[in-house]
């Protein structure tokens, strides 16, 4: 592990994402101001903060969904603050949603299948006249799709239809298929929202064997504070629209912002 | 008995046009989920340009095989009704839902408003003189490959973008899919087929008046995919047979007819409101 970090140390100091100075709001609501924070290969980065605190808005600002009002947002250097959401996931950001986002009415096979229409090669015309080169690259595309959903354990169930699934099975559907688009950096928004302890224990296991099976980055934005003391190495805390704290899970626990920011201030009266 | 004969031709080969109408306004509203009230207005496009050619082309294209002639026609009728829905795709493809239905609509009204004023097909009096080309053969043959091409694109993975859009289209644009190109390609090629469509009805009729082509022609095709099922593309099938032979069974009954027509439709999307074929697929 050490070794690694030696050899590909010079490249590792260029972030893969970074976001510069961001603002941004709403009328008279300043959702993000000037956040920010960077993000390396593989790295497992957590950004928590109570309801309102603009995590969600940082999401939708690294994909494309508004840009900010000033700031850049790069990756691997290069600017994406003005591209669209769909240019931003071909780059390699793949993101998920805090109230899902399937394709209620296909197949949980047809969700991941879709996800892989932007590496098919042949056009639109050629697989609609299915020639023979075109049906080819779709076949070897689903019997991936067919791989994936079998190591997320989605495979039993692939011919029904998204929204038949169990809330928990459609939050990994979901991060099946942004993992189709073969991102560099995973963005999961709240994926523990609404899940009961037992779900919860299986998510950080999925998410951790994600991060080790694909060498991904993942920004996690999460409101349980559990989920994320126990994934994440380094913790971001919002609040706001800025950041209050930034450390390891100890050093969050303990900072007095944080503790502030969910728990409220200590009355303490003071002779 | 000829007569009678002819009769039932004509409504089978209606049949057939408005399944090929039914199917490409499918493409649009029921599987990219745009709505679209313009359909009668692709549909006079292609009837008007492809019968102005077979009109006035006639002598000096005389050379060319009467068949292959009128192939030609309906193509370039086709192709420049998809050149109308690319126009007006590429603006109006940022509306969504009721704007979009709206300009849709207007479109179609205006492009009905420019036939009318334009003198060298009939204007108001009427297009007549256009030879009778079109038969149970082509039509057929055309709606199939209509069928086929619509079937085979929405199968493909590619084509499920489509569908991708119209389940969620935040989503879809997540996972790289261009919305706004996929939108434009739906509305091209649905119109296009709306306008091979068009100028079957031309060469069938043999006589075309814009009256023909209002937007209540386009809610009669909206009829059609609603009660066959949107997104289902043999439900379209069966809807255009079925709401094409409908008024003319009920002809027995006269005055009435168009009051049972529409009770009908009322009862049907209360007993059924995903369709008669709800969201099965094409196998």
């Amino acid at each position: 592990m050490e070794m690694n970090k030696n050899v590909v140390g010079a490249r590792c100091n260029v972030p893969l994402l970074e976001i510069k100075n961001c603002s941004l709001s709403f009328g008279g609501i300043k959702a993000l101001t000037s956040f920010s924070a960077s993000l390396h290969a593989g790295e497992l980065l957590g950004v928590i903060g109570p309801n309102g605190a603009g995590k969600t808005t940082l999401f939708n600002i690294m994909t494309g969904v508004y840009p900010p009002d000033q700031g850049e947002v790069l990756l691997e250097e290069n600017k994406i603050q003005k591209l669209l959401p769909y240019e931003i996931n071909r780059l390699g950001v793949a993101r998920t949603f805090q109230n899902i986002r399937l394709f209620q009415n296909l197949s949980v096979e047809e969700n991941v299948w879709v996800a892989y229409h932007q590496h098919l090669k042949s056009s639109l015309m050629s697989a609609t006249f299915r020639f023979k080169k075109a049906l080819r690259e779709e076949e070897k595309r689903k019997k991936e799709a067919e791989d994936l959903l079998k190591l997320f354990g989605l495979s039993d169930q692939k011919t029904s239809l998204a929204k038949n699934l169990s809330y928990g099975d459609q939050r990994r559907l979901e991060i099946v298929r942004a993992l189709a688009t073969e991102p560099k950096l995973l963005l999961l928004d709240e994926p523990a929202a609404g899940m009961n302890l037992t779900e919860k224990n299986e998510l950080t296991t999925l998410i951790r064997r994600i991060q080790s099976e694909y060498h991904l980055a993942i920004l996690l934005i999460e409101h349980d504070m559990g989920v994320v003391m126990n994934l994440c190495p380094r913790i971001i805390v919002m609040n706001y629209g800025e950041i209050i704290a930034e450390g390891n899970p100890q050093q969050i626990q303990t900072h007095p912002k944080v503790i502030e920011a969910y728990l409220g201030k200590k009355n303490v009266t003071t002779n | 008995m000829s007569q009678i004969n002819a009769y039932y031709i004509q409504i089978i080969c209606l049949i057939g046009i408005n399944i090929i109408m039914a199917v490409s306004l499918n493409l649009i509203n029921g599987i990219t989920g745009q709505f679209s009230l313009g359909h009668a207005g692709f549909m006079a496009i292609g009837a008007y340009t492809s019968a102005a050619i077979t009109v006035y082309g006639h002598d000096r294209f005389a050379f060319l095989p009467e068949n292959i002639f009128f192939i030609l026609a309906l193509l370039i009728g086709g192709i420049f009704s998809a050149l109308a829905g690319l126009l007006v795709g590429i603006p109006t493809l940022r509306l969504r839902g009721d704007y979009l239905a709206i300009a849709t609509l207007g479109f179609g009204e205006i492009i009905r408003v420019i036939i009318l004023n334009l003198d060298f097909v009939g204007g108001a009096r009427g297009f007549g003189g256009i030879p009778e080309y079109a038969n149970f053969f082509w039509i057929y043959l055309l709606a199939m490959l209509t069928v086929i091409v619509i079937a085979n694109l929405v199968r493909s993975i590619k084509g499920k973008a489509l569908l991708a859009i119209r389940e969620d289209e935040i989503a879809a644009e997540s996972i790289g899919i261009n919305t706004s190109q996929y939108k434009i390609i739906a509305f091209t090629v649905g119109s296009f087929f709306a306008g091979i469509g068009g100028g079957l009805f031309a060469h069938l009729n043999t006589y075309l008046h814009t009256n023909s082509f209002t937007f209540l022609k386009s809610i009669e095709f909206i009829v059609m995919i609603v009660l066959g099922g949107l997104g289902s593309l043999t439900g379209s099938i069966f809807a255009a047979a079925v709401l094409t032979l409908l008024p003319e069974l009920l002809r027995g009954i006269g005055e009435w007819r168009m009051i049972v027509y529409s009770l009908l439709l009322i009862l049907m999307m209360i007993l059924r409101p995903q369709g008669i074929l709800g969201n099965k697929k094409w196998k």
